[in-house]
């Protein structure tokens, strides 16, 4: 009878089960959360909320702040300021008739919703990739 | 300016700002009472009171308002210095 030799150690990359790889090659998970959707449009789009979120001195502004009043702005509300200075209206949301003044109020809870729904997306992408076996790990 | 007239307009311009006609008195603070938004009063209370009276206050003296009356007495002030008043 021969030797039977040294037996290779077990590789869970080269043994695995035959069939996984014999389709199309899976996509990169790159590849894969862009088609989910997150791209150029949701980036910029969570850009824009967190730059209106931004606080900005109202004395680097040159505006005057009474006392008790906060000292700081945000950029959505100054922009309606400056450019819109007549939208109001005729009763308050989240505390102002200021339309701008109430997106900028919004702008936060708008934040925390995608940031909710991000958390939901990456959670449930990775899951998906995950059972497809298409997240690969270091060394494969 | 009479000052009533003065109060009158200014008592317009924050019932304005409130969306509510509720009667106002001198004494009424503007953040602790009326809990007026921190952006309407740089927004829209100072350029609104401005252009109501054609007056010019430098920022420093609006640090100074706390009441209705306190605004009433600065534009009333302002008025006198123009010659309006």
């Amino acid at each position: 009878v021969p030797p039977s030799g040294v037996v290779p150690a077990f590789d869970p990359v080269e043994d695995r089960e035959p069939g996984v790889h014999l389709g199309a090659e899976a996509p990169a998970i790159e590849q894969l959360a862009l088609e989910r959707g997150n791209g150029l449009g949701d980036l910029l789009a969570r850009g824009a909320v967190a730059a209106g979120a931004t606080p900005i001195s109202k004395a680097a502004l040159g505006l005057p702040v009474l006392p008790g009043a906060s000292a700081y702005t945000n950029p959505i509300s100054y922009f309606g300021f400056k450019v819109f200075p007549g939208a109001r209206l005729p009763f308050q949301v989240l505390g102002t008739n200021r339309v701008f003044g109430a997106l900028g109020r919004l702008n936060p809870w708008i934040g925390g919703g995608l940031l909710a729904y991000d958390t939901y997306s990456v959670g449930t992408c990775v899951s998906e990739c995950m059972s497809r076996g298409y997240c690969q790990t270091e060394g494969q | 300016m009479k000052v009533e007239i003065v109060q009158s307009k200014v008592f317009d311009i924050i019932q304005e700002i409130l969306c509510d006609r509720r009667s106002l008195l001198l004494s009424d603070r503007l953040v602790g009472d009326l809990r007026i938004d921190s952006d309407d009063l740089s927004f829209s209370l100072v350029p609104d009171i401005e252009q109501a009276f054609s007056i010019r206050v430098p920022i420093e003296e609006w640090g100074h308002v706390y009441t209705i009356e306190d605004v009433v007495n600065l534009v009333q002030r302002h008025l006198q210095a123009s010659g309006s008043g």
